[in-house]
This record gives structure tokens, C-alpha cells and sequence, in this order.
């Protein structure tokens, strides 16, 4: 009996220990998280690619970036990763073998996420089919093409204090400054960049002359030239099916968002981006 | 005295202002190709398909069939009419419209053709009365065609 536990005794140990490992996060819960992180618009590529396995192509002013591959794929797609490779590269921007993301990968906004919600987008990635698809490297003149330059960038721009709850706003508005700021990175696009593309968080969400493609990005702060004179209806509905209160229907970059991000929302979560967009200080757009 | 004769005054030019808009508003897209002005006439059917999914919204918020298979109607002959509107490349600085249209012209008319689709469904549901009371679902269901066009043949705000 003793020889047969100490033969079982390590085995069960060890089955424990996988089946802990395999539930730390809530597949299911990820599967929400991934759409308030829009991650499937730009980690899918345009014209019928898999979804998440990468290869879309950003172009900015520092060049062209393609994105990676994040489906389970243990080769070519992040299937090796551990939970803690994961939680590094989306709040660190730290890659597992200790590289430094570009802030083309918006971790400087992910960085916010709670735990939990980084964990559950994990158990729901691990969980897709996985695709084998190796995406182009990034195409970036010098000196962007030194990944080391991003140890500077990093000291002068990221910001990687976690999302503090302001205890004397609502639940609702906390939800809606969480989503924005943190998973939702709507700063990303909304909030003007500076020569080395640091956003000026000064100007939040005050529109970007410069955005992606090089398009002009709205301003959503609650000034006239951006949407002061719009109701939480508005912003709702603008947010859920892309309607404007024109009755003009949104295009460009936000048709994806909307389609892959916040068009999947619950409405309470719509509610709350709304509560809190119209909470913000009016800034004027500005011409950055 | 002068002030009652001011108001008339101001009351005829009103009237007269309004008829020859209405008229020109009537009669302009047909003349749409004769005179040039395409970008105008582009701009104001665009305006006007945004006006009238704002009445479709509201009609059918206000359970009104008849309005709002109206307003969809009037979507749909516009969307009919987009080809034509859009037959000659001009790209005026205050226009939004990307040079892709016309090179793929095919696309961006079946995408209008849609537009229209989508339009003449909503009409037929709201005389069957079938149309429901969500304006979002409605009004969605035609706007997604939008969505899709805006989002590859119109640029950002100039």
C-alpha cells in the first residue's frame, strides 16, 4: 500500500499541477476580453487571412509593420508561451526572449489591463485553432530598425503604472476610463503623437492629424470640434453600428474597430465608454 | 408700417428662396452630367442619404410604416443614382472621396447596388409591417453597406 502511494503520491502531484496550470485563466472571459482589446483588426491579415494569425501590415511614419502571428502555433504563432511570457509582453512589451516591441503593439496602453483579463485573453488564444503563418519582418528605415533605440523610447514614453479606480467616480465610469484607456487603447489613434512618436498625453483623445495610414483621426474629447454636442446615445450608437448623429455612417480604420471591437461589447460596456468620454475635459483639436 | 412691410418683404424672399431651392433640388440630379457639377450633386446625395436614414431611425422609433418605407425608398433611388453621380473622377480639395473609386469602379457600384439592396428590403418589410420597433437594427441593416464603402473609397474629414 505505502510503495503503491509513493508511487501515485508524485503522479497526482503532478496531474494537479497541469490541471491548475491549465485553468489559470477563463477561455471563455478571454473570449471578451480579446474584443475590448480589438486585438483580431490589426493581428489579421487584410483580404482573407486566418484570424489572429498575423501578418497585416501597419504603415507609419517609422515604416512598415507586420503583425505577428498569436495564434497556438508553437512555431511560428505563440504556443510555447508560458502565462507569465504572455502577462511580460502585453504590459512589459517584452517579447520572451527579451526583446523590446515596437509601440506599434499598443502595450503602452495594455499595460493597464488587470491581470485577470490578460490571463483569461491567454486561455482563449491557447484555445483556437492554430495556424501555421510565418508574417514578413518589420520593414523600417535606420534608425527604427534598432530594436535597442526602444530601451530609450521606452524611458522617455512608457508609462507603466497600472489602472487606478478613482473612488470618487462611479462604477460605470470606472469601467468606461478602464476600457478606453487600458484594453480599448483609444489614445493609440485619438491622441496626437510627438516627432518620435511619444503620445502627447497633454492632448489626449484630442484627435491626431497623423493617425494610421496616415489618416486624420477625430477628436473625441467633448469640445466642439470633437463631440460636444453629441448625447451618450450618440457616442453609443456611434460605437455599436458606426452611425453618426447625421445620420452619416463612420468609415476607414474605426470600421474594423467597430467590427472586432466595440461593435462585440455588452451594452453596459458602451454605456460606460460613454459616461466616460463625456466626463473628459474639452480639448480643442489641435493640428498635430 | 415699414415693419409689417419689411416682414412680407422678408416672408416673399423666404418663399421665393425655398421654391427655387426645392426646385433645384428636384431637378438638379438630373441635369447632374450637363452641367459639371458633379462633386455638388455627389455631396448633396450623400448628405441626403444620411438625412433620411436619420427619418428612417425616427420613424420607425415612432412606429410610423409609411415614413420610413419612404425614407428607405428614397435611399434606394439614390442608391440607384450613384453610378451616374459618380461616373466622372473629381476630387475637389473639400472631398473626401479616395481616387480608388475609379479604379475599381465595378466594386464601388456593386457596393452602391447593395446600399440599395439592403434599402428596398427595409421598404418591402415596413409595408408588410414586419419592419419591428428597433431603429438600430434597422437603420444598422442599411448602414453596414455604408460602413463597408466608407471604410475603403472615403478618407478622413479635410
Amino acid at each position: 500500500m505505502r510503495t503503491l502511494l509513493r508511487i501515485l503520491l508524485p503522479f497526482t502531484v503532478i496531474c494537479m499541477a497541469t490541471l491548475a496550470q491549465a485553468q489559470t485563466g477563463d477561455a471563455k472571459r478571454g473570449e471578451y476580453v480579446l474584443a475590448t482589446g480589438g486585438c483580431v483588426a490589426c493581428h489579421t491579415a487584410e483580404k482573407g487571412g486566418a484570424p489572429l494569425a498575423g501578418g497585416r501590415e501597419l504603415k507609419t511614419d517609422f515604416g512598415s509593420f507586420f503583425t505577428p502571428n498569436i495564434t497556438p502555433d508553437p512555431e511560428t504563432g505563440i504556443g510555447n508561451w508560458s502565462d507569465e511570457d504572455f502577462l511580460k509582453a502585453l504590459r512589459d512589451g517584452v517579447s520572451p526572449s527579451g526583446g523590446h516591441y515596437y509601440p506599434s503593439f499598443p502595450y503602452t496602453s495594455y499595460t493597464r489591463m488587470t491581470e485577470a483579463d490578460v490571463l483569461d485573453l491567454k486561455a482563449y488564444l491557447d484555445s483556437i485553432p492554430a495556424v501555421k503563418n510565418v508574417v514578413p519582418d518589420h520593414d523600417l528605415p535606420f534608425p527604427f530598425n534598432i530594436r535597442m533605440s526602444m530601451i530609450g523610447w521606452r524611458l522617455l514614453f512608457f508609462d507603466d503604472s497600472p489602472f487606478e479606480p478613482d473612488p470618487t467616480k462611479s462604477a460605470e465610469w470606472n469601467r468606461g476610463a478602464y476600457l478606453v484607456t487600458g484594453p480599448g487603447h483609444c489614445g493609440e489613434c485619438h491622441t496626437p503623437r510627438n516627432i518620435l512618436g511619444g503620445l502627447n498625453t497633454d492632448l489626449a483623445l484630442s484627435g491626431n492629424k497623423n493617425g494610421p495610414e496616415g489618416d486624420s483621426v477625430p477628436n473625441i474629447t467633448p469640445d466642439p470640434g470633437g463631440i460636444g454636442d453629441w448625447s451618450k446615445d450618440d457616442i453609443v450608437s456611434a460605437l455599436e453600428i458606426g452611425l453618426l448623429p447625421d445620420g452619416d455612417f463612420l468609415g476607414g480604420a474605426m470600421t474594423d474597430v467597430i467590427e472586432d471591437n466595440t461593435g462585440k461589447l455588452t451594452p453596459e460596456d458602451r454605456d460606460a465608454i460613454a459616461t466616460y468620454l463625456t466626463s473628459l475635459k474639452p480639448i480643442a483639436s489641435n493640428d498635430r | 408700417m415699414y415693419s409689417v412691410r419689411n416682414t412680407l418683404r422678408i416672408g416673399l424672399i423666404a418663399a421665393t428662396t425655398f421654391a427655387v431651392a426645392a426646385a433645384f433640388g428636384t431637378f438638379s440630379s438630373d441635369v447632374a452630367s450637363a452641367d459639371g457639377h458633379h462633386y455638388k450633386e455627389r455631396n448633396a446625395a450623400m448628405k441626403s442619404l444620411g438625412g433620411n436614414m436619420k427619418k428612417l431611425g425616427g420613424a420607425v422609433a415612432g412606429g410610423n410604416a409609411a415614413d420610413a418605407e419612404a425614407a428607405a425608398k428614397a435611399i434606394s433611388a439614390v442608391a440607384a443614382k450613384m453610378p451616374e453621380l459618380f461616373k466622372d473622377k473629381e476630387i475637389p480639395a473639400e472631398s473626401r472621396a479616395k481616387p480608388e473609386i475609379w479604379d475599381n469602379m465595378a466594386d464601388f457600384n456593386a457596393k452602391a447596388a447593395a446600399m440599395g439592396t439592403a434599402a428596398d428590403k427595409v421598404a418591402a418589410s415596413a409595408s408588410a409591417g414586419t419592419l419591428g420597433s428597433d431603429p438600430k437594427a434597422v437603420v444598422g441593416s442599411i448602414g453596414a453597406t455604408c460602413g463597408t464603402c466608407h471604410k475603403v473609397y472615403r478618407g478622413p474629414k479635410v
